[in-house]
Formats: structure tokens, sequence, C-alpha cells
């Protein structure tokens, strides 16, 4: 029994609302999916091509959407441009709001580059109006040379380190959450963000039909790699705390130790990132299993990279600051809750439709110079179950 | 698959996604829809300030200048928040007439400490509780979160605001609604009002010529059977009661005291000598070194409750008071923050005779009493000494129990003119000159009088013309009767160590005269009485009656409503006093009445009385309902209640009485008159719809405690929202009782109702009437109030008042009026609180009673035994005798429930947001072992048991309640007042659930298993409803 | 924590990397979310509040005044009284312990570089506001004040909190929740005036006054005197019963839940 017992204590509500986790989530896949996207398109490694216009597809579909998951987080929506009217530069919410554009900018353009050439392609060849379309979007027949598409990897790739450190310095600078304020916070947001990045790009290389051996590995191999980069800073993280550097800890053990709630997170939690390094571990070593068990292991990278967002970000702000105990939180059904969440992912689905309907993605080329090959037949890139089984070439 | 319809499926499915983040980002939208404007939400006034409300003035901090803010008045009036009734400043926006906020009247004592004096301009005033010099930090004169909230009440969604008239069975919650002309009618006139057979009216019912039983006459006339009730004073029972006891002429009148505090307040009256009124005193909070507190919680509630929490905060703060909690839950008062100074010590629910028994019998076994001041047995003896007030501690009771004064104090006309007595002539019984006879220092027997230090403890014979009469001292009484039981059984009783109370005793002991005992409402069990006195008895041992520092009476009220200098508001042409016997069988002994009498000559023993008769009790209403619904000694026909809810006040009332109080054959008419549906008035046949504070004429007295004389005044600031009588008057208590007074032709309303000191007779068809002209009597009083001066009227928001003033009263009367408006009322100079030396102001000048001769000669209707006239040790017990524990023994239910007030809600504000907000449910208390023992933990689900019923509550498991216990923090666990649906002409009305969250422990009530008549379980003396120490059992329940 | 300190994991740990990583949060303190300067308001005054705890009897009457003077949503508190039960250790003593919190216009304020556009700000007064034209609403500073002394206005849709009640002081009045104080524990003023009552009793009480976390770093400007250091920190208690249950012990929630 405590010595003290609370008779009257306020209750606060949440005041990030579970866009913000759509928001990190999202935008932790746009930045690392650029990275994954960079060995082939920028560095232009053949090997990586497939994985990289994957990574590509999975970059410019998040990047779109979450800043309309941001947008929905602020309470005056409609004000966004005071951001710019009243730029603060202290601010590492003020530093992104500026980054964010560019980051969008920076990998639009990039994926531009790269889809022209397949985009000029289709639009020469008379498919009514996605040809028209792909014209549209090509926007001209002209060239640009190589170094310019490196140059816009090189930009998209610096923006999109500005994107990690900004979302990771905006949460871990929040003194008044012990949970947040520590310099592992940012590291992990990468870590997990990585393992997402490769679940999604596992996912989509299974559901667009590409299907490409080199992709499962590489990220499989990535995936491992962040799994225990991950796995490294939570330990390294603990120790802190053990040796009381970071407040988190004992904040976070604090937490654990009086909740069932955040007990079954923390065990959850514990079990679903070990599960998943240690069946990537597995499924990596035969491209059977890669084939076989990939895209499973995707989705359950996604869950785990979301699910670390919406433990930090949500469950965090129920930790009372003042009190002792928990306010209550339940997902709400509407707007700022479930239908929310759905939302936005059903934003994210139609963008990633769209991008295929429109967009010949799959011939994103290395070389925007070089004309692309002719444009696959589209039934390739179809989800239909007819189109299951037969490895296919991209 | 074909290609299109390929990337048909992948559009149809793009599309599904684009519609579910439509759906989804609906939220967002709708506020950029809202936003185009520039904001997503409503705009504030002000891009800092946000919405806060403009300043009502602004004081230049340099000049000190004060500006109005011509949009805003603020008036000074009354908060009903609480019974304590204090005076308040409210704003009040001047284009919606509506309230803003509240805050305290600086002239008032229950707002402020120290008060302003009267003579104060205004501005000044206003000035006082400004930043101007910090002056408001010290001139803070405040309201409590209840005063703040109840602005919440005026535009209350559960306020009721036409005349109701019911539809189907008493109860059912379905209502219609009617003009208040055809109300008036129907209740005036009777007949077949709901198609449920013929209906006694008003006029039926008021029948003086005819007695309400003709075998027994003492009962009176049959206008007796309409009861009237009410809650308590809100400052407008003078015309409630002039129209029921003076217009009507009922004996039958009841407010909540008996379900308040009276145990505490007769406990309290027999050691004050004063039966009657039953005084009582509070700490001068201010100047006492040393306090007990038991079974009264001073900021967590109490009356007055700012002022004592105000007070009790500063002198802990300051240092100059130590004080001690005795409770059984842990409360407000005991300050951890102040921690060496205050201390919470649990004790047993209905224990208090113990602990006050032993703190007795150490204080006289130590002599640790204040000596000389009790040796002082007259006025004369303390006015030679400087003192104020004396006590009977030496005054002699006749013991031989057959002489025909036993239980009296011996006087002079009990020696007759023995020789060798110091008495030489015989003086009449009664007379002036029959003195009482004390002891002198010595041993000489002597006229009180005559004697300045008598012997404290006497036990001898005296010689008087009836022979040798065995006498004793009071002081002596109490002694024997204290050491009836050791230390150490009543500590065991109690639940007190014997080494702390010890230690309790020594600390009291040790400040002398600078002790003070309070307590209220923890005497609310089934040995308040004799706990209340024993513990008021320390008081008197101490010596600290009367004294800074001490337990001090207060200043009193100016009563407006008497006989006073331009108005007689208390006689009138035509004026009834009423007869007969109280419906409650109070004031009136059981040996009086025809039955005894028959019984007697019958050859039967006349005890038990069939039901309890309280010779020594006031009407009490928690005897009222239930005795007539029975019949016994008197059925009756109308009920008018007017802000009352023993329903929900009186622990087990609901449960004992609700089948025959629907029963219209019992009882044939009940009239509401009030603001809302309550637990009570849920039942009734008619609501009338009633003002709320703010709206309401009427005058407020003061607490003890309050330690000077003061009223407080109440106008309608603002216009009352409630339907209007077709004469305009807005309906309400008054323009009830005047419609139906006019009705039936009763004196003392309408035309020449009321004499003006010129002789003329004057009208009362309005509230204002009367209640300006109770203020025309107050601002003449002693010496008369200034006239008002420009700047007082402009600053006081008073302009609405001035019509009224300007069409009732005569201009010579308007300007001093107006005066007291513009203050709130009238107050006696805060300088007035004390007197010279170590003397109050004001003091208790009748004997304060050791033993009380009034109470130890009344004989227990039920047992035919005298009761003890000091205080003493006693057990919980039912009306026949029986302890409580031999009907429900402690193995099968193991804890006493009691409850407490809660710190910010009251009974009727459940309905405000603002306070469910902070308090929206009461956990339980349960201490740490008796909650491991049925298995339960902090924040568990319980159901808790007793013979009256059973409840489920959620459990605050914790060391802050004594063991054995289990506390219940009341004002929750409401059916009414906005919990329950009703229907109002079919449509809906009320309904929300979080009104009615929470348990109120009178819900565990029951009927007191020894009675043929029903009733609750009520303390023997008093009656008062026992809430304290009720038997029950608790279990663990899964959610 | 002491036990682990002690440990091998601790040893471990101080060879661990964290001390590698402190120049990224320097980078971050560096420059970014620093103090902006302070702005309008009067330069010659610095508002404070000193409460005293001795003198709070927890009767809620600031945080009701409170309420209806600044138009708080309802469940939205810029300021509120908790109440515990003590027991004290070794005597066993219990004891009702109340603490008002509102917003402690902090003079290192984190609740004020993070904001994005500036809305929220630090008068040179002391006194914290926020531009409710301006504010976008992302709640970053609500997260930001450790105390919780910040909330999104439903009505509004803005970051609101505790002005000191500006609007009332600037015309030369008191705060509601001071001038409604039951037990005068709240005291205002201006602290750069030696001669202000808050002056006189800082001086007075200087070595007993405490401040909430002061270990953040944030120079809380409301000062609590009779304060138990266990409560500035979020103090180890059995927590507050949160559940309303109807008569038949089915679970309400919280009527003014956001
Ligand atoms: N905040 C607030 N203030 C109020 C009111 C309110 O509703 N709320 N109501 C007003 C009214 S009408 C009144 S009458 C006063 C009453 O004011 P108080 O008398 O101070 O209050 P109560 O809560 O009735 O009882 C006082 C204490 O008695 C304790 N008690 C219960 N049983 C026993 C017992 O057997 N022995 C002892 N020694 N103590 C016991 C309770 O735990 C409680 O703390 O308060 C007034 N002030
Ligand atoms: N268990 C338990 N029982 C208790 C107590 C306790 O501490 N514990 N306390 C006891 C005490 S001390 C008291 S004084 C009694 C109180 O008991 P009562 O005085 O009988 O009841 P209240 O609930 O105060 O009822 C007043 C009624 O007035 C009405 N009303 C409220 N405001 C207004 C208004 O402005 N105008 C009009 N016309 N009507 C209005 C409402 O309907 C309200 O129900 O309860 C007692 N009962
Ligand atoms: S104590 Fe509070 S609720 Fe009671 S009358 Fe005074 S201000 Fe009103
Ligand atoms: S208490 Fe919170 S809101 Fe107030 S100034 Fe400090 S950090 Fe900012
Ligand atoms: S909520 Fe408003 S005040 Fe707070 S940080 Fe965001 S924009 Fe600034
Ligand atoms: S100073 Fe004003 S805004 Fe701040 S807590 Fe007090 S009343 Fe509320
Ligand atoms: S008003 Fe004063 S005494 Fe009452 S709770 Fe607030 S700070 Fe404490
Ligand atoms: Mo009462």
């Amino acid at each position: 029994m405590s010595l003290v017992t609370e008779v009257v204590v306020p209750r606060y509500g949440i005041a990030w609302y579970p866009w913000a986790v759509q928001y990190f989530f999202l935008i932790a896949l746009s930045y690392t999916s650029l990275w994954v996207a960079a060995p082939g398109i920028i560095l232009g490694k053949q090997h990586w091509l497939a994985t990289s216009r994957l990574a590509l597809l999975a970059c410019v579909s998040t990047t779109l959407v979450a800043p309309v998951a941001l947008l929905a987080d602020l309470h005056q929506p409609l004000r966004f441009w005071h951001f710019y009217a009243h730029p603060t530069p202290w601010s590492w919410m003020s530093i992104g709001s500026f980054l964010l554009p560019l980051h969008l900018a920076a990998t639009l353009l990039l994926a531009w580059l790269a889809w022209r050439p397949a985009l000029k392609t289709r639009a020469q060849a008379g498919d009514g109006w996605f040809s028209r379309i792909a014209g549209w979007i090509a926007w001209g027949d002209w060239q640009v040379s190589r170094k310019i598409m490196v140059l816009a990897g090189l930009a998209a790739l610096a923006t999109s380190v500005g994107m990690m450190v900004y979302t990771g310095a905006e949460v871990a600078i929040v003194k008044g959450r012990p949970l947040w304020h520590t310099v592992w916070l940012p590291f992990m947001f990468v870590a997990t963000g990585t393992i997402g990045a490769c679940g999604l790009i596992l996912v989509l290389n299974r559901i667009s039909g590409l299907r490409s051996p080199d992709t499962n590995r590489q990220m499989l191999a990535i995936m491992v790699g962040a799994c225990v980069a991950a796995g490294f800073i939570a330990l390294t993280w603990f120790l802190d705390g053990a040796n009381a550097v970071s407040g988190s800890v004992a904040a976070a053990l604090d937490s654990i130790d009086q909740s069932a709630a955040w007990r079954s997170t923390a065990i959850e939690g514990g079990i679903a990132g070990v599960l998943l390094a240690v069946l990537a571990f597995l499924a990596r070593r035969t491209p059977g299993r890669r084939r076989a068990f990939g895209w499973m292991l995707g989705l359950l990278a996604l869950h785990v990279a979301w699910m670390f967002r919406w433990v930090v970000l949500m469950n965090v702000q129920t930790v009372a600051r003042n009190s002792a105990g928990f306010h209550d939180y339940h997902v709400a059904f509407g707007s700022y809750g479930l239908t929310g969440i759905i939302g936005i992912f059903g934003l994210w689905l139609t963008a990633l439709l769209l991008i295929e309907l429109l967009v010949p993605w799959r011939e994103a080329s290395l070389d925007p110079q070089r004309d692309a090959p002719p444009a696959a037949p589209i039934s390739n890139a179809s989800v239909s179950a007819a189109s299951q089984g037969a490895p296919r070439h991209g | 698959m074909d290609n299109s319809r390929r990337r048909l499926l992948k559009g149809a499915a793009a599309t599904g996604g684009a519609a579910a983040f439509a759906v989804g980002y609906s939220g967002p939208l709708v506020k950029m829809a809202k936003g185009v404007s520039g904001s997503a939400g409503e705009k504030p006034n002000h891009h800092i300030h946000g919405n806060s409300l403009a300043p009502e003035y602004s004081v230049d901090l340099e000049s000190g200048e004060l500006s109005l803010n011509p949009d805003q008045r603020t008036a000074f009036t009354v908060c009903y928040g609480c019974t304590t009734k204090c005076g308040v400043r409210v704003r009040v926006d001047n284009r919606t007439d509506e309230v803003l906020r509240t805050i305290g009247n600086p002239y008032h004592p229950l707002s402020s400490e120290p008060h302003l004096p009267m003579r104060t301009p205004v501005v000044e005033a206003l000035k006082n509780v400004s930043a101007y010099q910090d002056q408001g930090l010290a001139g803070r004169s405040t309201a409590c979160a209840r005063g703040n909230a109840m602005i919440g009440q005026i535009q209350s969604p559960h306020r009721v605001k036409h005349c109701l008239k019911r539809v189907g069975e008493r109860g059912e919650r379905r209502w219609e609604r009617v003009s208040f002309e055809t109300l008036i009618e129907e209740i005036c006139e009777g007949g077949d009002l709901f198609g449920e057979g013929q209906v006694d009216g008003l006029r039926a019912i008021h029948n003086h010529d005819e007695p309400v039983d003709a075998a027994n006459p003492e009962y009176g006339p049959k206008a007796n059977q309409l009861l009237l009730m009410e809650a308590t004073d809100y400052g407008r029972s003078a015309i409630l009661k002039r129209f029921g006891f003076n217009a009507f002429g009922t004996r039958n009148y009841g407010h909540h005291g008996s379900y308040c505090g009276l145990a505490f307040r007769m406990g309290s009256g027999a050691l004050m000598d004063d039966m009657a009124k039953f005084a009582h005193v509070k700490p001068d909070y201010t100047r006492a070194k040393f306090a007990l507190f038991i079974g009264t919680a001073p900021s967590q509630a109490g009356n007055p409750f700012k002022r004592q929490g105000r007070l009790l905060a500063e002198a802990r703060a300051k240092g100059t008071l130590d004080y001690v909690v005795i409770d059984p839950g842990l409360n407000a008062s005991a300050s951890h923050a102040a921690a060496e100074r205050s201390r919470w010590v649990p004790i047993r629910p209905s224990s208090d005779t113990a602990f006050a028994m032993a703190m007795i019998q150490w204080l006289i076994e130590h002599e640790a009493y204040a000596a000389d001041y009790l040796a002082m047995p007259s006025p004369e003896a303390v006015d030679a000494a400087g003192e104020n007030g004396h006590t009977n501690a030496t005054h002699l009771v006749i013991e031989s129990p057959d002489h025909p004064r036993h239980g009296h104090f011996l006087r002079r006309s009990d020696m007759g003119t023995l020789a060798g007595h110091i008495v030489k002539d015989s003086v009449d019984a009664g007379s002036d000159a029959d003195d009482i006879m004390v002891v002198e220092a010595g041993g000489t027997l002597k006229p009180s009088r005559d004697v300045h230090k008598a012997e404290l403890f006497v036990e001898r014979e005296v010689e008087t013309p009836d022979g040798m009469v065995n006498v004793k001292s009071s002081l002596a009484k109490l002694r024997d009767t204290a050491n009836e039981h050791t230390l150490e059984e009543y500590a065991e009783h109690c639940g007190i160590d014997a080494r702390i109370i010890q230690r309790i005793a020594e600390r009291f002991a040790a400040y002398g005269r600078d002790a003070v005992v309070d307590t209220h409402g923890g005497m609310m069990s089934a040995t308040g009485f004799y706990g209340a006195y024993g513990l008021m008895m320390l008081n008197l041992l101490a010596g600290s009656f009367n004294r800074q520092g001490g337990a001090a009476l207060g200043g009193g009220k100016f009563n407006g409503t008497g006989k006073g200098p331009r108005y007689d508001l208390a006689d009138f042409p035509g004026k009834r006093g009423p007869q007969g016997v109280f419906v409650s069988r109070t004031r009136f002994a059981y040996e009086d009445t025809t039955e005894y009498q028959r019984k007697v000559d019958a050859g039967k023993n006349p005890y038990p009385a069939k039901a309890p008769w309280r010779a020594l009790a006031p009407p009490i209403l928690t005897e009222q309902l239930a005795s007539a619904l029975d019949g016994y000694p008197y059925p009756i026909k109308a009920v008018i209640g007017c802000m009352a809810n023993p329903l929900y006040g009186q622990a087990g009332l609901h449960k004992t009485i609700i089948d025959k109080l629907k029963d219209p054959k019992r009882l044939g008419l009940y009239v509401a008159i009030d603001g809302f549906i309550n637990e009570t008035n849920r039942f009734a046949d008619y609501i009338v719809p009633d003002s709320v504070m703010y709206e309401v004429w009427g005058f407020t007295g003061a607490w003890s405690g309050t330690l000077t004389k003061m009223t407080t005044a109440c106008w309608p600031i603002i216009e009352p929202r409630q339907d209007k009588t077709a004469d305009g008057e807005p309906i309400s208590m008054e323009s009830f009782f005047i419609a139906t007074a006019k009705r039936l032709g009763l004196p003392g309303f309408g035309d020449d109702a009321i004499p003006g000191a010129d002789g003329k007779l004057y009208p009362l068809n309005r509230a204002e009437d009367f209640f300006l002209r109770a203020a025309a009597n107050i601002a003449h009083m002693d010496e008369p109030l200034p006239e008002i001066n420009k700047s007082d009227a402009l600053h006081s928001g008073i302009e609405p008042l001035l019509p009224h003033l300007t069409r009732t009263l005569p201009a010579s009367e308007r300007g001093r009026v107006a005066y007291l408006y513009a203050r709130g009322g009238r107050f006696e100079d805060h300088s007035a609180a004390l007197g010279e030396g170590k003397k109050l102001g004001h003091a208790w000048s009748r004997a304060l009673c050791v033993y009380n001769p009034q109470v130890g000669t009344t004989i227990n209707s039920q047992t035919g035994e005298r009761l003890s006239g000091t205080p003493c040790f006693d057990t919980p017990r039912f009306a026949d005798g029986t302890p409580m524990r031999d009907v429900y023994p402690q193995d099968e239910w193991p804890l006493l429930a009691f409850s407490y007030k809660s710190n910010v809600m009251n009974s009727y504000a459940i309905g405000l947001e603002r306070l469910r907000m902070i308090k929206p449910y009461n956990p339980v208390l349960m201490h740490t072992e008796d909650a491991a023992r049925v298995g339960v933990k902090h924040g568990d689900t319980v159901r808790i048991e007793s013979p009256g019923g059973e409840v489920l509550a959620l459990a605050l498991v914790s060391n802050g309640v004594m063991k054995g216990a289990l506390g219940i923090e009341h004002s929750f666990g409401h059916t009414e007042l906005g919990a329950s649906e009703h229907l109002i002409d079919g449509q809906p009305f009320a309904g929300n659930d979080w009104v009615g969250a929470g348990v109120n422990i009178n819900d565990l009530g029951f009927a007191d298993p020894t009675r043929q008549v029903a009733g609750t379980w009520l303390e023997g003396v008093s009656g008062a409803s026992v809430r304290q120490g009720l038997p029950i059992r608790v279990s663990f329940v899964e959610r | 924590m002491d036990p682990i300190r002690r440990s091998l994991l601790g040893q471990m740990a101080r060879l661990s990397a964290g001390a590698a990583m402190v120049p990224l949060s320097s980078v971050a303190s560096a420059g970014i979310n620093d103090q902006p300067a302070r702005r309008e308001g009067d330069p010659n005054k610095r508002y404070g509040m000193l409460i005293d705890l001795r003198q709070c009897i927890g009767c809620q009457a600031c945080t009701v005044s409170c309420h209806i003077e600044n138009d708080a949503p309802l469940g939205n508190f810029r300021t509120i009284v908790s109440q515990l039960e003590v027991e004290q250790e070794g005597t066993g003593e219990v004891a009702t312990f109340m603490l008002p919190r509102l917003c402690n216009h902090c003079d290192n304020p984190p609740c004020v570089p993070v904001c994005p556009v500036q809305a929220t700000f630090q008068r040179q007064d002391g006194i914290v506001v926020v531009d409710n034209d301006r504010c976008v609403g992302c709640a970053y500073c609500v997260n930001a004040c450790p105390y919780d002394a910040r909330f999104i206005n439903e009505k509004t849709q803005t970051a609101d909190k505790c002005t000191f009640c500006a609007h009332r002081l600037e015309a030369g009045l008191l705060p509601a929740c001071v001038e409604s104080c039951v037990g005068g524990a709240r005291i205002i003023g201006d602290m750069r005036d030696p001669q202000s009552e808050i002056s006189r009793l800082m001086a007075e009480h200087h070595d007993e006054l405490m401040v909430l976390q002061p270990e953040k770093g944030t120079l809380p400007q409301v000062f609590y005197l009779g304060m138990d250091e266990r409560f500035t920190k979020r103090p180890e208690a059995e927590p507050g019963i949160w559940d309303v249950i109807n008569e038949a012990g089915k679970e309400l929630g919280y009527e003014f839940g956001h």
C-alpha cells in the first residue's frame, strides 16, 4: 500500500490525436524507403533496381499522404499558412514545416525524373486516356542528364535526413514527457522506420506482382540489421536509464510497474519485435522461405513500426504527469479516432492505386536519358489471383 | 481478367480508399470549412484574453481611481449554495440580465475577515478588493466553489419554470402544465382533482371549529391537518410561517433541522439552558489556541463554511492554533501542509459519549477545569469578577426521589423559613427572589446571588420544611456519571487508545481557558444528544464560553420581520395563534395526553407510549411525515413543502414511507414549491415553480461564530426566469401564499395586512410589500442607517431596485433602505466582536448547565424512565431502548457506515456541471484492513448492505478512515434533480445519468424495528435522524 | 534504481554510447529550442504567485471561479486543486494535502520555444500567454509543458492556459482565483516591487519555498509554502478513482472527457 492516496486529481485528455501516429508512421516510411531506393535510383546499382522501384513507390505514396495526416492534427488546419508567415527557426516543428514541403518536392522530383522515361513511352503507347495522362505527367519530351537525376536524388536524401532529424528531435526535446525525452528515441524512430519500410516494400513486392527475389533478400537483410540496431538502441537506452542518464527509462519502468495495460503493451511489443527479428533472420536464409514468408514478415514489420509509434505517441500521452496512474484514453470511433486512422490508410491506398493506374512505375529508370524499355503488359502488375504463382521479371 | 476491368477494379478500390478518407477526414474538413473565415473554433473576443470576462470595473494602479464598466453591474445579495448563506457580490451583464460571476461581499462577515465597516463608501469597498496597493489580498471577499457554480441553477435545464400538475399516480414522473390561477383554485377548493375521488382543498381543511380528534381534544383543530415543510430559513421563511401559523393557523410546520444537526443543537441547548431555540457556539478561531473538532469538519463543511475555513487556515498558518480532528473519516480539516498544528484521530462512529465522558472524567479527576470560574454561581458573581456568564456547576439538585421537586434545583422557596438557615423570609416559588441555593466555600448554604465562590462538589442533606432532602451539586452529579465507567472502558468503546485520550486531555487542559471544542453533524448518531452535551461540557469545564479564543455565541441578527420601528410584521389584525399537539408528538409531554390518562385510569401501565413522545424536542420533520401517514397522533390532509427534500436527506425515510406517501387516501394533497424536481417533490400533486437565488427577496441571519451582529439582504438582482402570475408577478413561494391566503380570505395578506408605526395598515399583495418593509425596520433599528448617496447607488447595482422602493415605501424611508441594499444587508462593525479584557462582544447570559433540570426531569415515553440531566455514556439504541447491536449483531453487520459532507457539493448541487467536472462521484472510504478482509482493493466495486437496503459503490481504500467504519460522502446518489427523465405534457425533461452517479448513505437507512408507528431510526431524546453508525456489511463485486 | 546502478549493467552503461550522443542533444538545444525574446507586457513588472499550502483548504473556489471567469470548456482546467491523503511514515498519522496547480509562468518556459508560429510567448512581465488568433492548434506546447498547465480549448480550437488573468491585472483587479481564494492561500503580485505583498512573503519565507519539478529547469514562478517535497514530482500514490458508476454498477465514464 502506498503512503499517498489521491482523492481528487484532474484528468487530462490527449493533445495529439492518432493523426500524429499516422504522420510519424508515414513520414518515417517515406524517408527510410527513400534510402532504400537510393542504391538503385541514385547510385545506379542494377541489382537494386527492382527494390528501388518499389521503394520509390513506397516513398512517393507515403510522402504524399503524410502531410495530409499532419494537417489534421492541427486544431486549426487552415491556419497552416501561419507556419510560413511566422517562421520560427528555434522551433523544431517550424523547421519541420519548412523541411516537409522541400522533402515532398524533392522526392516527387526524383520520382518524376525516374518515371519520366516510362511515362513518355506510355504516352506514345496509344492507351487512350492513360497515354494522354502519362503525357501530361511527363510534361514534354525533353531529357535531363543523369547528373541532374543524381543531384535530385541527393537533394531528396538531404531532405529525408532533415525529416529524420526533425521528427526525432521534435519529440525527443519534450522534457515534459519523460518517456519522450531521450536521445535514443530518434534512433529508434529510424530503426523502426527502416523495419517498416522494408516491410512495406516486401508487401508491395508481393501485391504488385513484381515478386523480385532480390528485393526479398535485400529487404530481409536490412530488416534483420534494423532489428539488431533497434535491439541495440533499446538496450543502450535501458542501460542509460540504469545509469540514470535517461529519466525516460525510469518513467517507462514506472509505467510498466503501475499499469497492466502498459505491461501487456510492453510484452506485446517486445514479443513482436523479437519475433520479427528471429523470423526475419530465419526467413532470410533461403529464397523459398523468402518468397513464401517475405510479405507476411512485411506485414508484421509494418505492424511493429506502427505500434511503436502508437505506443510512443498515444500511450505516452496517457501517463499522468502530476498524479499517479494513467488518464483514460479510448480510441474514439469518429474522425479523431478510428475512422480517421482508417481514412488515412484509405487515402494511402488511393494514392498507391492512382500511381499504379497512371504511372508505369515498374519501369522507373536509373538513367533519365535512356529510353524506357517497352512498357510491360499491365496485367503483370495486377493484384489478381491469376497473376500469382509464376515468378516474373520486372 | 482484361486490362480495363482490372483498371476498373483498381479505380473502384481507389475510390473506396478515397471515400474512407473522406469519412475519416470529415472532422478536419469541417474545421477547415469553419476555418475559412479565420478560425476553426469560435473566435474568442480577444486574441490574448480569449473569452475571459470583461472586468466589472478597473482601478488605476497609480491613482487608485475606479471606473465602472457600463455594461455590467455588481449587486449585493445572498448565496444559496449551502446553508451558510453568505453575502455575495454578483456581476450581472446589463445587456442580457445574465449573471456573469459571483464573489464575496466585502461588508459581509461570512465572506471576508475582517469585514468592512458599513459606513465605507461602496466605491471604497470595491477598491478594497482590487489589486490597488495589494489591498485585495488582505481585503479578499470570497465565494466558494459552490457559490461560484451556483449561477448554473438559474439557467439550469433541470429547472421547473411552469406550474405542474401530476398525471397518473404520484411519482410516475408525468406532469401537465396548468396555469397558476387554476392551480390556486384547485388547491383551495379541492374536488375530484385527479380522477381518484374527492380531495379536500385547503378551504375545507381550514377548520378551526372542529377538533381533529374529539377523543383527544388536546390535539387541536382540524386546521392542524395542513403540514408545511421547508428546508430551512433561506431568508423567506417569515412569509411561510405567517401564512401557516398565523393566517391559516396550523400547528404543523417542520424544517430540515431534525435531519441536519438537531442532536447537536439539542445537546448544545441542554448545556446552554435553551431548550426552545437550542443556542450553540463556535470557536473564536482567530484567538483560540487549541481546538478539538469532533464530529464537525471546518473547511470540509460546516456552518459557516467559508468563514470557518478561512479562519482555520489562517490560524494554522500563523501558528496561533493547534487542533485535533476527531472523526471517523479523514477530511479537509486535517492539513498535511500544517501537520505540526493539525492532527486527525479516528474514532468509531456513534461512540462520542464514550470519548466525551472519558475527557470529562480525566479533567475532573485531574482538577483540570476552570475551578474559579465554575465556582461562580450567579450573574452577580461573574459581574464582580469581570467575567461573562456563569454555570450551574455549584447549584444543588434535589436528589430525594420522593421530593415533589426531585431533579430540580434547590431554591429558596424550598427552604421555607426554617430556623437556623440564613434564609429569613419565605419567597414564592418562581418569583424573582426565588434564588437558587448553593453552598458557599466553607459550607454555608446561601442564595447564589450572595455568593462569589461556591463549593463545586457538594453531596449532602439539607433540612427543609418537608424534612431532610438529599442534594448534590451539578458538578458532583457529573463526576458520578463520568465515573460510571473506567477510562479504559471508554477507550475500548470509542476505539481511541486510552493513552491518546489522556494525551488529548492533557493538551486540552494545558491550554486552560484558551481551549475550545466544536461539534455538529457527527452527532447525528443514535447517541448524538448526549454526545453533543458531553462535548460542549468540555467548553464549560475549560471555562472557555463567552471568552476570546473560546466558545463564541456570535452577534445574532437584526430581525426585520418582528414588531419593528416602522412596521409590525409579527402581528396583524385577525392573527391566529396555532393550537394543539404537533403531529410529531414533540414539545408535549406524553404524561399530559388524554391517552396517557386513559391508560392510567384503566389501571394500565402507560408505558411505553404507542410511539415516542419527545417533550424536549421541537417539531421534527423526521417524525411528522411518517407519523401523519400512519395517523398517529392524527392524520394530515395536505402538505405544502418548499425547497425541502427529506426523502433524500433523512436516512431510511424513503423506504419507510414511500408506499403510504403514494396513497392519496392517506394524504390527499401534496403541493411542492420548488425550483427543481427532487426526490421528495417528485411525489407531489402540484409543483409551483419558485425563484432561485439572486431572484428572491429575503433576509438571512447570522451563524454562531460570526462574532458581530448581522443580517444579509437579498432582492431580485435579476429578473426571475419562471412564469408569471396573471398579475405579472413571478410565480413563487410568496405569490403562492399570497394568492392562496387571499382566495381563502385569510387575515394578514392582501390589503390592510401590515400595521405601520403610523397606525395605518399597509397591503401585502406582493413579496416586496413584506420584505421592503422588513428592510425599513432593519434600516431604522437602533441608530438608523444613513441615507444613500449617488455614488453608492451607482456602484452597488441597485438601479433595478429603485422602482420597487418608489412604489412600496414612503420617500422618507427609501434612502436608508437603499443604503442597506447597497451594502447587501446590515452589519455591525468588526470592532464589536470583542469586549473588554478577554470578553467577547456578545455573550450568552443564561447559566450554562452542568446539570439541566429540564432534561433531568423529562420522562422517556417508551421506558417511563427519567433522562439523565447530565451528559452520560450511552450506546446506540432503538426507540424502545433495545441496543442496536442486539438486533443487528456485529458478526452479521461488521461495519458501521457514516457520512460526511462533500467539500465541493451540497445536497442539491449535483445538477451543476462545474462541480461535477471536479467531483463526479463519491468513492466510499474503506480502511485497508477492512478491505483486505473482504478481498477488496482500491478502486474495486463493492456491494454495501444494511438492514434497510443495498447500494453499489467504488471503494477508496486507505488508512484515512477508522477501522470498522465506512465513510460515504454526502450529496451524491441522487435519483432526481435531473437524474431521471420526466414527461411534461408528453415532452421529455431531464434525465442525465451522471447526475445520478454515486451513492447516498440514506438509502442504507432503515425503519426502527422496535416501533409500532412507522418511523426511521431516530436519536432517542431529540428525534434526530440517525445517519451515523448504520450497521452494514460489504462484499466485493466483480465488474 | 540504486541496486541496478551498482550492477554490472551499470558498468556497461557507463561504457555505452550514451555519452557519444551528447553532441546531438546539444545541437537540439543550441539555437534551436532556445527561448525567444520576450515581448509586450510591462517590462518593469514580473508577476508571480505564492501559494501558502497551509492556508489552502481545498475548496476549489479557485477552480470554479477561474473556470467561469475564463470561459474554459467543461472538464478543462486552467487551475485545479489536487486533494490527497498522506500518511506520515513512521507515525502512521494521516492528513489531507491540497495542491493547487496552474501555469507556473516559468522563467524558462519549455512551452514557448516549441511553438512553431510564435503564438505563445512570454511577456516582459513574465506572463506566458497564447495569441489565439495566431495559434494553429498544433498542441505541441500542450505536450511540452511538464505541468499539464495547457490544453486545447475545444471552443476556440487553440491552446489555452492560465494568463494570471492578465485582463484583470491590467484593470487593477486580482485574478479570479486569487480574489475568491477562501483560505487566503493565493498571493499574486509584482516580484520586482520590493514593497509588494508577494515580495515581502518571499523574502520572509525564502528558504521554505518550493516549486514544482525544479529538476526540469523550467524555473517556475509559482512558489509553494508548506510544500512536501514528494509532491514536487509525480507522486508515488494510489491513483485517484476516475471511474463513475451508476446505481446498477454500470460504468458511465467521465462526463466531460475530451
Ligand atoms: N461543503 C459543504 N459545506 C457545507 C454543507 C455542504 O453540503 N457542503 N452543508 C452545510 C450544512 S447544512 C451543515 S449542517 C454543515 C454541517 O457541517 P459539519 O457538521 O461540519 O459536517 P458533517 O459532514 O455533517 O459532519 C461532520 C463530521 O462528522 C463526522 N462523523 C460522522 N459520524 C461521526 C461520529 O459518529 N462521531 C464523530 N465524532 N464524527 C462523526 C463526519 O465524518 C464528518 O466529517 O455544513 C454546512 N456546510
Ligand atoms: N446521509 C446524510 N444525510 C444528510 C446529510 C449528510 O451529511 N449525510 N446532511 C443533512 C443536512 S446537514 C441537511 S441541512 C439536510 C438538507 O436537506 P434539505 O434541506 O431537505 O434538502 P436540500 O437537498 O438542501 O433541499 C433543498 C431543495 O430545494 C430545492 N432548491 C434548491 N435550490 C433552490 C432555489 O434556489 N429555490 C428553490 N425554490 N428551491 C431550490 C431543491 O429541490 C433541493 O432539493 O440533509 C441532511 N441529510
Ligand atoms: S459557503 Fe459557499 S455555497 Fe455556502 S453560502 Fe457561502 S458562498 Fe455560497
Ligand atoms: S507551466 Fe507550462 S505552460 Fe506554464 S509557463 Fe511553464 S511550461 Fe509553460
Ligand atoms: S498549440 Fe498554438 S500555442 Fe501551442 S505550440 Fe501550437 S501553435 Fe503554438
Ligand atoms: S490567474 Fe486567472 S487564469 Fe490563472 S488560474 Fe487564476 S483565475 Fe485562472
Ligand atoms: S480557493 Fe484557495 S483555499 Fe480554496 S482550494 Fe483554491 S487555493 Fe485552496
Ligand atoms: Mo444542515
